[in-house]
């Protein structure tokens, strides 16, 4: 099944918008090689999310569409103004090459990918994109698109720290929702925004009872088929993506028992994996490694904290969404170092996994400048640890694949 | 009787071994059949040693082409290999072992379990290995062994700034235009790469003794370079290049 649709994929592409443009000539999917012949349809819609997005069909919908990258701007803002939010971020071969045109080669590869895809004309149905000030590629981002589409700027700051940051992020965050009602004349307020935080919570619901999952019996759902639905998510329609995701997880729950999985599991941290740069994931299963949970801002980071609500205020509920999107956030560009490593050994402790895999995508600097830091706090806890950065080519597969064998050898004589 | 191979990306080693003992012990560079190279290796070392294929009752490869060779029974990363090897050669003790191989340089952290607790391995890129040493040499026309006797040389070490080993060649080339003596060139390589071996051992415990396998330790004056950057004393293992293969042979 899953090699059906990578085959779909891959024709999608060759036709597709990409080859029209000339620059398909690599494909980093195609090294994945430990996909499962095994049906499972309940994947399916997803899989065919995906291949609308390729070829521009991104949602059957009559709103708006709105960008956005990172977890830090709210999604429930932008689907409270009844708009479809998009999460832009990018990490393909084939338009970090376009994008290389117009940006330096020595910069993140999402923002050259993103930058390949506007500039190709791919994102031309785009009313707005929001950029946030998370880190200094995406900053300068807002200003490479600018020229190509309105683009809204939020930053946050650095500091996570709530107590000192509340007043200052709810009025990032009401100036954001404000502007977003004005530019597309609607009138929104507390009721459309309980509404959301209803539809973001459903989905932090079933993610918690799939995450869970999967770190008893990662075969249940299997690495590929996590990623993709976590991909699908960046643009499906959220109530869409819930029942398809719920689904996915009854059939997987009721087979839970037939299966077993007698591989070391490890933990994923580090640069998020995305569609269809697939490269890691591939490895490490190939190495006799299962990945059991991860810890990554696209997937954790993203739907594991539920937006709490004290108070069902417009302040209030604008207070909560800062607390889950800002204060919440695991991303390295803000203060949280500590509490990354905290949340590492707490997930590893938790679900008795045997080490982590903490992953950098070569020129995502933020990560790297914290692999030796976290290092040392896992080695003082004794928690096994590798870090690996490579990029978005596939010629290091063999050394990758050395890497992480002599990791899971090293797992096997631990748990003995 | 066991065999292990050790299928390197720059030359492949067997070792036959009796008991824990080396018995015999042959290398070929792996060239572009790698397969065949070590089968021919492997026939060479039973030749040496007296005995016959059948006689052996295990044979392991580990290196980049160990799933490649179909003879094998079992197949070991390097990473294991090695720290098998280096703790029974160091007296059963806990070891931090430097391993300097063509495409990966290593630092291994072993137990005194004779465990791999942790390790650390270069990234993509070539720089610190025995690739980025080989080109080196080629610039200053010499190969990895004369590149070592021509830092022993050397009277005043230049600087080598660049990490990279594209940007490092470019360094050399542009020294040799100004007239730099190749000696002192070849001892800033040498301190280059020394310098980022140092920074890998100081990630792990400072009480481990430091041993040294693979190629990079048959060049002269490499492990005293090591020893002055890092200020650690480094032994190198008998027959540097086979303690890997001898390893796996032992797994």
């Amino acid at each position: 099944m899953q090699k059906k649709f990578l085959d779909r994929y891959r024709e999608t592409i060759f036709k597709g918008f990409a080859s029209n443009r000339g620059i398909v000539n690599n494909i980093s999917s195609e090294s994945i090689e430990y996909l499962q012949e095994t049906e499972n349809p309940c994947m399916e819609t997803f899989y065919q999310a995906i291949i609308d997005f390729e070829t521009k069909k991104f949602v059957d919908t009559e709103k708006p569409l709105v960008g956005y990258f990172c977890s830090i701007v709210p999604e429930e803002i932008i689907i409270a103004c009844s708009l479809h939010p998009v999460r832009l971020c990018c990490e393909d071969q084939i338009w970090t090459q376009a994008g290389e045109e117009v940006s330096p080669g020595d910069i993140c590869p999402v923002v050259k990918s993103v930058c390949g895809k506007f500039y190709s004309g791919f994102y031309d149905k785009f009313e707005i994109v929001v950029v946030p000030g998370t880190c200094d590629p995406k900053t300068k981002l807002a200003e490479m698109l600018s020229p190509l589409i309105d683009i809204y700027f939020l930053d946050p700051g650095r500091d996570a720290d709530y107590l000192k940051n509340a007043d200052i992020w709810e009025r990032k965050y009401r100036d954001f929702f404000d502007f977003l009602k004005k530019r597309f004349n609607y009138s929104a307020g507390r009721k459309e925004l309980i509404s959301a935080c209803q539809k973001t919570n459903k989905r932090t619901e079933i993610f918690r009872k799939i995450y869970q999952l999967r770190t008893k019996n990662p075969d249940a759902i299997n690495s590929f088929d996590y990623y993709i639905m976590i991909y699908a998510s960046f643009f499906m329609d959220i109530d869409l993506w819930n029942i398809s995701a719920e689904k996915v997880y009854k059939e997987a729950s009721a087979k839970e028992d037939k299966r077993t999985c007698g591989r070391p599991k490890v933990l994923l941290a580090g640069t998020p994996v995305i569609f269809p740069n697939f490269k890691i994931i591939d490895v490490i299963e190939k190495s006799g490694l299962s990945i059991a949970a991860d810890i990554q801002c696209t997937s954790f980071g993203r739907f594991y904290n539920p937006v709490e609500i004290d108070e069902e205020t417009e302040s209030g509920l604008i207070r909560a969404l800062t607390l889950k999107n800002i204060a919440g956030s695991i991303c390295p560009c803000l203060l949280n170092l500590e509490k990354m490593i905290n949340l590492i050994i707490d997930t590893v402790k938790k679900y008795n996994l045997d080490g982590v895999i903490y992953y950098n995508l070569r020129l995502c600097q933020v990560f790297d400048i914290q692999t030796a830091i976290i290092r040392q706090a896992l080695k003082q806890e004794n928690v096994p640890f590798i870090s690996i950065k490579t990029d978005l080519s596939k010629e290091d597969t063999g050394q990758l694949k050395t890497r992480f064998e002599a990791f899971r050898e090293m797992l096997e004589i631990h748990s003995k | 009787m066991k065999a292990g191979i050790d299928i390197g990306s720059v030359m492949t080693k067997c070792v036959v071994v009796r008991d824990t003992q080396p018995v015999s012990m042959t290398m070929s560079r792996s060239g572009p059949m790698p397969e065949k190279i070590a089968e021919n290796i492997l026939m060479e070392a039973l030749k040496n040693a007296g005995i016959e294929f059948s006689q052996l009752e295990k044979i392991v490869s580990t290196g980049y082409g160990r799933h490649i060779f179909s003879s094998a029974h079992k197949t070991v990363t390097e990473i294991s290999a090695a720290a098998k090897a280096a703790f029974h050669l160091s007296g059963q003790k806990a070891c931090l072992i430097i391993d300097i191989g063509g495409q990966d340089t290593k630092t291994i952290e072993v137990d005194r379990d004779g465990e791999v607790v942790d390790f650390l391995m270069n990234d993509k890129c070539a720089a610190g290995t025995g690739r980025f040493l080989e080109m080196m040499a080629s610039v200053l026309e010499t190969d990895i062994y004369g590149l070592g006797q021509l830092a022993l040389k050397a009277t005043k070490p230049v600087v080598i700034n660049a990490t990279c080993s594209v940007f490092a060649e470019s360094e050399v080339v542009s020294l040799i235009a100004h007239n730099e003596k190749k000696e002192n060139i070849a001892a800033g390589i040498l301190n280059a790469i020394a310098s980022r071996i140092s920074t890998m051992i100081n990630h792990f415990k400072r009480e481990s003794p430091i041993v040294f396998c693979g190629g990079g330790a048959i060049i002269p004056g490499l492990k005293e370079c090591i020893e002055k950057v890092s200020q650690r004393n480094i032994q190198i293992l008998p027959n540097p290049q086979f303690v890997v293969a001898f390893g796996a042979a032992l797994s």
